[in-house]
């Protein structure tokens, strides 16, 4: 009669949360001073407030029901308790691993408790074991995901701020601007490097845009499509685009690949490319009076 | 022609505005009507002003491709102007080769252009 051992195991561990209470609370707390106390994580205050806590909402969860339902607000009231909790060790960097054995440990707690009573059957004991199993699972997927998803912030601004630092578009002159290109070109970063070029463009009505691939390590079909691609967009915004900076294997595998740059502006090093700028602006750079050196 | 704002700017060189109404795909009497236009004008460079287009779908490149070969044919240079960025963007993604059309940024850039001679030693316009 699975309801009715359900609404007695439910109503036993209200009972030993009931009598044994302090001794449960102080098992926890030693436990939870152990994990995240020695190593500065959680003040001995904070660790006494989450025992409490965790203890009042898991009461709640057993009297809200004669067996435990997780689309009940009392369970979601206890992940989210659990989801706050390891969200709040993770930004003091606390290792997921020892939030995990905190959580199996509250497990073992309440078996551990629950031993001793002997009236317990086997069925009631294996029913009971299930049970806690499936709450203390679902909190820790819980913690898991939390975790996965703060990691998968992280390394998504990390990634944002690596593609905003590895293509500046600075206006180097009145209507020049210079995109040192470092790193590997593919669609997305194309996407964005084009988004962010062009509206520079139209924003600073540049007239000559100077890409540098001096940082460019490797290249293949797809990547020199791509550059092809951008230099033909700043094209069709009415500004010159001037590709600076290919190294001799670039050149080489250019060559493997047949790629043709023939139409395009192109220059050995950016300060090749910064001059020819000049020139198309009707720019004359020269060293100012009184310096050594020719007029360039 | 509302469909195809033309805007005669001196010294031979005409400004063109494709309005809302172009249909691209439908555009052989616009063109012929263009065409005469141009040469009434005695037109030496047409300029397309695309400020107003949101994007440059093939269908869109086909009709520029069109009006590129008859200034071809007349004889004139064409130059797109004002560009977008999403247009280009999208237009960069079509192309294969160069466009069939020169482009600057404005039109005021544009009219500065050198104009080719039509004949050795002749006045420039």
């Amino acid at each position: 009669m699975p309801g009715e051992s359900e609404v007695s195991l439910n109503e036993l561990l209200i009972e030993q949360l009931n009598v044994n209470m302090a001794n449960i609370s102080s098992i926890i707390e030693k436990e939870g001073q152990q994990l995240f106390g020695q190593s500065n994580l959680l003040s001995n205050e904070e660790i006494t407030e989450y025992t409490l806590e965790f203890l009042e909402l898991f009461v709640k969860l057993l009297q809200a029901d004669s067996r435990i339902d997780r689309r009940r607000k009392e369970f979601k009231a206890l992940r989210e308790f659990f989801t706050n909790f390891s969200q709040q060790l993770q930004l003091r960097g606390g290792d997921l691993s020892e939030f995990v054995r905190y959580v199996q440990f509250l497990q073992r707690v309440f078996l551990e408790n629950l031993q001793e009573d002997q009236r317990l059957t086997f069925q009631q004991s294996r029913e009971l074991l299930l049970q806690l199993a499936s709450v203390f699972n679902d909190i820790t997927l819980d913690v898991f995901n939390v975790y996965l998803e703060e990691k998968e912030r992280t390394i998504t601004a990390q990634q944002e701020e690596l593609r905003e630092t590895s293509t500046p578009i600075t206006e180097i002159w009145d209507g020049v601007l210079t995109l040192p290109i470092i790193g590997t070109l593919d669609s997305s970063r194309t996407m964005t490097v084009m988004e962010k070029l062009l509206a520079r463009i139209e924003a600073d009505r540049a007239k000559v845009v100077v890409m540098d691939v001096t940082g460019v390590t490797a290249i293949d079909s797809q990547i020199s499509h791509h550059l092809i691609q951008m230099m033909r967009a700043i094209g069709l915004m009415g500004a010159d685009a001037i590709l600076t900076g290919i190294r001799p294997e670039i050149a080489r595998a250019m060559t493997n690949l047949e790629i043709d740059l023939g139409g395009m502006i192109t220059r050995s090093t950016l300060s090749e490319g910064l001059k020819e700028a000049f020139r198309r602006l009707g720019i004359h750079v020269s060293p100012a009076r009184g310096d050594a050196g020719e007029t360039r | 022609m509302d469909r195809l704002h033309v805007t005669p700017l001196g010294e031979a060189q005409i400004l063109l505005e494709p309005g809302e109404a172009l249909d691209p795909s439908d555009s052989d009497e616009d063109m012929a009507q263009l065409y005469a236009q141009l040469q009434d004008h005695g037109a030496r460079r047409l300029i397309c002003d695309l400020g107003g287009l949101p994007v440059v779908d093939p269908v869109y490149y086909g009709w520029l491709e069109r009006l590129a070969t008859l200034c071809g044919v007349a004889g004139m240079e064409m130059v797109v102007v004002n560009m977008r960025p999403a247009a280009a963007y999208a237009l960069a993604r079509q192309l294969d080769g160069p466009p069939a059309f020169a482009c600057e940024r404005s039109v005021e850039r544009a009219r500065r252009r050198p104009l080719e001679q039509p004949e050795e030693g002749a006045a420039g316009g």
